[in-house]
């Protein structure tokens, strides 16, 4: 039903953002005051929670239909959401940034201070 | 499925990538075969058990290490202390974990530490200069000329990787630091907010600024090398 319902909507108000002051008006009034409807800010509250898995049922239906409707928080969110996935996998399997090794010298010096700090007798 | 969107029925989700809540497969080395009873006595054991201790554990270390501190001298100050405080309180393990994520928390609060030792290090963004703008009317207003890249063909490329290394090591410390604990190491917010001394809600705004600052910095590198 609620699927409908932003169905309804996004064909009302078409894709992009309106060229009419009024419209742009009655868009935002419409996202701050339409049931079941966030506005931009209140969308942003939702994108990190969202990558995260923390939004409830509710909570994603909204966040999804705000996604629906607004242009510029779908590219918002595509973008947050490849900024998340770009940082995970930098540091992943195939990254060749991951150290294979530490350095020997390094080693050494740690094994030289444990010597010293824990003598055997 | 929680993540998957549902707004394929009006294909407004075209481009949007899936949700993929894939663990970090960090290059795993082979799980070496120290548990608590077998560490309990590190400290009076052979030098050469020792040294084996150190080879096995060390790798895992100093990629911990690595991506907290951006300086080598910084790594490599943190990676003797964090065996030097393993072997001091080696007795005080119990075993509740594993050794290697006991090492990895050791030396995780020795970056902690030494960053924020530093002189001058922020505590806090006063002023967010990547937080977004919103028009009269409440709409978000993005720049519609950088979109996203698309992340997995970006890092097929190792320049690409660097430059995405690069990124992150730029971050203010408290930015990285918290990128780094949720996004790479994989820690829960709450654990995250205690590690950090600071409340849940402050840990939240911290991840999300830090994001869209990476975000930021990752649009000015791609700029013009992707036609997405």
């Amino acid at each position: 039903m609620y699927d409908l319902y932003i169905s309804g909507l996004a064909k009302l108000r078409g894709s992009g953002r309106p060229k009419s002051r009024l419209k742009q008006k009655f868009g935002g009034n419409l996202l701050q005051y339409g049931p079941g409807l966030i506005t931009c800010r209140q969308f942003d509250g939702f994108v990190a929670d969202y990558v995260d898995g923390n939004l409830t049922d509710r909570q994603l239906r909204v966040f999804e239909g705000h996604m629906v409707l607004c242009p510029m928080c779908r590219i918002h969110f595509r973008t947050y959401l490849a900024t998340f996935e770009m940082s995970q996998q930098a540091f992943g399997s195939s990254s060749s940034f991951v150290p294979d090794s530490v350095p020997e010298d390094l080693t050494l010096a740690v094994l030289d201070a444990i010597g010293e700090a824990h003598p055997r007798h | 499925m929680i993540f998957k969107l549902r707004a394929a029925f009006i294909g407004v989700n075209k481009g949007i990538p899936k949700l993929k809540h894939r663990r970090n497969d960090k290059k795993q080395r082979s799980e070496p075969s120290w548990n608590a009873e077998k560490i309990s006595d590190l400290k009076h054991q052979e030098p050469a058990v020792q040294e084996q201790f150190v080879r096995d554990t060390g790798q895992i270390v100093y990629a911990t290490l690595r991506r907290y501190l951006p300086c080598e001298e910084d790594v490599r100050d943190c990676f003797q202390e964090t065996f030097f405080n393993a072997f001091r309180n080696v007795s005080e393990f119990r075993g509740d974990s594993a050794v290697t994520t006991w090492l990895v928390s050791i030396a995780r609060n020795c970056a902690l530490s030494k960053l924020r030792g530093r002189k001058n290090t922020p505590t806090e963004v006063a002023e967010d200069q990547n937080s977004l703008k919103y028009d009269e009317f409440g709409f978000l207003i993005f720049p519609t000329d950088l979109l996203a890249p698309d992340a997995e063909a970006l890092l097929e490329s190792r320049e690409n990787q660097r430059l995405i290394h690069e990124a992150i090591s730029n971050l203010s410390d408290i930015y990285r630091t918290v990128i780094i604990m949720k996004d790479i190491d994989g820690m829960r917010l709450a654990e995250i907010a205690e590690t950090l001394d600071i409340s849940l809600s402050a840990t939240k705004v911290r991840l999300h600024r830090a994001r869209l600052e990476l975000r930021s910095k990752l649009m000015h590198i791609f700029e013009g090398k992707t036609n997405v």
